[in-house]
C-alpha cells in the first residue's frame, strides 16, 4: 500500500484542495512578485496614482544603482534628484551619509563575513555544549532553561550596556564586535536544534569509538559531527536566515564602518524622494538569493530540523 | 595546558565556551543595566554611567505607574503576539494539511511556500509598504473588486496600522509554523491511522483524536519559537507606521528604542527592559515547562 492511501478523497474534495493550494501559493509569491516588479521599473513609475503592475519601461538601472554605488549608475535616481543618500535614522553608534562612491560590494562582503563567522561559531560553541547537555545532562533543566531564556531578552536590555562595553574595549563599529554580538544572540537556537540531533545518535557508538582509543573529542569529531552532519547544516541555515536579516543589533552596535545589508537598505532614502523604493527592492532581489539557495540546496533536512527534538524518531 | 584540560571533568570542558559567551554577553551587561537602570544617567548631563545619581526603585516606579505609553505598548505587543501567533499556528496547520499528501512536484510546492521566510524582514517590511500604500496595488485591487474607487489609509490609521503590521508578520512566518507542523504530522505512524480507519473512524475524528494530540509538542515549539520572536517586534512597526499615528501602533521594543535614543534616557529605558524581562521569563516559564518536559 503506498503511503497516505488512507487518506481517499472524492474529486470534489481533490478540486478543492488543488483550488486551496493555488490561493496560498498566489499570496505567498504576490509580495514577492511586486518587489520584482519594482526592481525594474523606473523612478516615476515606483508609486505613481494608479499601480502599474508590470513595468513597460523596464530598465536595471536600480540593480545598477545597488551594485555600483549612486555616485557611478547611468540615469539612476541621482540624476533625476540631483540629491545625495543620507542616513534616515539619528542615533545608534554613528549617522551615516552615503555618498556617491559607496557600493554594493563592501556590506555584501561584511554581511557575508559576518554572519558566516558568527553562524560558524554559534554552531561550534552551541554543538560543544549541545553534547554536554544531551549525553551528560549538565545542569538539568536550569540549564538548558536558562540558555534558551537568553533568545527572550528584549535586545535593547543587552544592546545598550553591550554599546558601553564595547565602547571601552574598543570593539564597537567593529567586526569583531558584531560577531560576538551575533554568536550570542543565536546560541540558544544552536543549542536547542543541534542538541536534538545528537539525541539521535546512540550513545554506544561514541564508547566504541573510545575504546578503540579515540578521545572524547576525537569522538565527537569523528563520531557524532558526521553523523548529525543534515541537522548541523539545517542549524546553520536558520542561525544565518537570523543573522542576514538582523538590523536593530547592527544598526546600535556599528553603523559606520561595518554597515550590513539591512543598515544599508535603510539608508535607501533621500530627503527629497523618499523612500527609493527600486534600489530597495533590487537589493532585496540580491540579498535573499543567497538564502534561497542555500534553503534549496538543504530542503529535506530543514523540516525535520525545525522541530527542536520534538518528532522523535 | 593539556594537563589541566585533563583534571577538568569532560562536560565541564563542553560547557566552558558558551559560559565565557554568556557571561560576555549576557550577565555582564545584565549587571550593568541592573547598575544603569536604578540612576537617572542620560548622555545628555555629560556625566559618564558609573558616575551619574543613585536613584533607586523610582524609574520603576515611574514605568508602571506614570507611563500610560508603556503599559500600552506592552498591552498592544501582548494583542499583536496573541493574533499572529493564533492565525500563524492555525494557517500554519492548514497549508501542512492540504500538503500531507504526495503529489507530482510536492517538493517545489514546499519550496515555494518556503520563501516569505528567506527575505530579510526589513525587506518584508518595505514590501508591505508598498503593498498598502494609499495608491498601492492593495486599494487598486478592492477597488476593482468593490466597483468603486477605495481609499483605504492602511498605514495611517491607529488600527489598519496594527493590522498591517499583523499581516505581514503572519505572511513572512507562517512558513516557519507550516514547516514545523509538517515534520510533526509526518511523524505520526503510520499503524496509527491504519487502526482508526479499520475502526470506522471518519477524517475529522483522526485529526481531532490521532494527529492533534499526537502533534502537540510540535505545536508548543512552534509558539514559544513564534512568540518570543514576536515580544521583540521591531522592524516592522520601525518600517510600516515608524510607530505612529502619534503612539499608537508601538510595540515595546520600538518605544524602548525612542525612549533611549531620541529622548536619550538610558537610565529609565534599562528599567524599561528589564520589567520586559521580567515579565517574558514568568510568561515563558510557564509555557516552556511542559516543552521542556517534553524534548529534554
Amino acid at each position: 500500500m503506498s503511503k497516505r492511501s488512507y487518506w481517499e478523497e472524492n474529486k470534489l474534495l481533490k478540486a478543492f484542495r488543488f483550488f486551496a493550494i493555488f490561493i496560498v501559493v498566489v499570496i505567498s509569491l504576490f509580495p514577492i512578485f511586486w518587489m520584482f516588479s519594482t526592481s525594474l521599473k523606473p523612478s516615476y513609475e515606483w508609486t505613481p496614482a494608479t499601480p502599474i503592475w508590470i513595468t513597460k519601461n523596464g530598465t536595471l538601472n536600480n540593480y545598477q544603482t545597488v551594485l555600483l554605488g549612486p555616485g557611478r549608475a547611468k540615469g539612476g535616481w541621482h540624476e533625476l534628484v540631483g540629491g545625495e543618500l543620507t542616513g534616515s535614522m539619528e542615533g545608534g553608534a554613528g549617522k551615516v551619509s552615503l555618498k556617491g562612491e559607496s557600493a554594493l560590494f563592501m556590506p555584501l562582503f561584511t554581511s557575508l563575513l559576518v554572519c558566516g563567522s558568527a553562524t560558524a561559531l554559534s554552531i561550534i560553541i552551541g554543538m560543544l555544549a549541545a553534547y554536554a547537555i544531551s549525553r551528560y545532562k549538565f545542569g538539568g533543566n536550569f540549564f538548558s532553561f536558562f540558555i534558551l531564556s537568553a533568545r527572550m531578552f528584549p535586545p535593547i536590555a543587552v544592546v545598550i550596556p553591550l554599546v558601553i562595553m564595547f565602547s571601552i574595549v574598543g570593539l564597537l563599529d567593529s567586526f569583531i564586535g558584531l560577531i560576538i554580538a551575533y554568536t550570542g544572540f543565536t546560541l540558544p537556537f544552536s543549542v536547542w536544534m543541534v542538541k536534538s540531533f545528537i539525541d539521535e545518535v546512540p550513545k554506544e557508538l561514541e564508547e566504541a569509538a573510545i575504546v578503540d582509543g579515540m578521545t572524547n573529542f576525537q569522538a565527537i569529531l569523528k563520531v557524532t559531527v558526521p553523523l548529525t552532519r543534515g541537522g548541523i547544516a539545517a542549524t546553520a541555515l536558520f542561525v544565518f536566515i537570523i543573522n542576514w536579516g538582523e538590523f536593530l543589533v547592527a544598526f546600535l552596535l556599528s553603523a559606520t564602518k561595518v554597515i550590513t545589508i539591512p543598515v544599508l537598505l535603510s539608508k535607501y532614502f533621500t530627503t527629497v524622494q523618499g523612500r527609493l523604493y527600486g534600489p530597495q527592492a533590487a537589493l532585496g532581489i540580491i540579498a535573499s538569493i543567497p538564502v534561497i539557495i542555500f534553503a534549496f540546496i538543504i530542503q529535506k533536512h530543514l523540516v525535520r530540523g525545525l522541530t527542536f527534538g520534538a518528532v522523535k524518531r | 595546558m593539556n594537563k589541566l584540560l585533563k583534571r577538568i571533568p569532560f562536560p565541564v570542558v563542553l560547557i566552558i565556551p558558551i559560559q565565557i559567551v554568556m557571561i560576555f554577553l549576557l550577565i555582564f551587561p545584565l549587571i550593568v543595566n541592573l547598575w544603569v537602570s536604578q540612576t537617572n544617567w542620560s548622555p545628555l548631563f555629560g556625566a559618564g554611567w558609573w558616575e551619574s545619581k543613585y536613584i533607586g526603585l523610582k524609574n520603576y516606579y515611574d514605568m508602571i505607574f506614570k507611563d500610560p505609553r508603556f503599559i500600552s505598548s506592552v498591552l498592544r505587543t501582548s494583542l499583536i503576539a496573541a493574533v499572529c501567533v493564533t492565525v500563524e499556528l492555525g494557517l500554519g496547520l492548514c497549508y501542512a494539511l492540504l500538503l500531507v499528501k504526495d503529489f507530482f512536484g510536492k517538493k517545489v510546492l514546499v519550496s515555494i511556500l518556503l520563501l516569505p521566510m528567506m527575505i530579510l524582514p526589513l525587506v518584508a517590511g518595505y514590501n508591505f509598504f508598498m503593498l498598502f500604500l494609499d495608491n498601492g496595488p492593495i486599494n487598486q485591487m478592492l477597488s476593482i473588486l468593490l466597483g468603486k474607487s477605495v481609499h483605504i489609509p492602511w498605514l495611517s490609521k491607529p488600527k489598519l496600522g496594527l493590522l498591517t503590521i499583523m499581516v505581514a508578520d503572519i505572511w513572512q512566518w507562517t512558513p516557519l509554523m507550516f514547516l514545523i507542523l509538517m515534520a510533526g504530522i509526518a511523524s505520526v505512524p503510520e499503524n496509527q491511522y491504519k487502526a482508526a480507519v479499520s475502526l470506522g473512524a471518519n477524517r475529522l475524528q483522526i485529526f481531532r483524536m490521532i494527529t492533534l494530540p499526537l502533534i502537540k509538542p510540535v505545536i508548543l515549539i512552534g509558539v514559544v519559537i513564534r512568540g518570543m520572536e514576536l515580544f521583540k517586534i521591531y522592524d516592522l512597526v520601525f518600517i510600516l507606521t515608524h510607530g505612529g499615528p502619534g503612539t499608537s501602533t508601538e510595540s515595546i521594543s520600538y518605544y524602548l528604542y525612542t525612549a533611549g535614543f531620541t529622548y536619550l534616557r538610558l537610565g529609565y529605558i534599562a528599567a524599561g527592559a528589564f520589567i520586559t524581562l521580567a515579565i517574558f521569563l514568568t510568561a515563558s516559564y510557564y509555557i516552556l515547562k511542559p516543552v521542556i518536559k517534553e524534548i529534554a
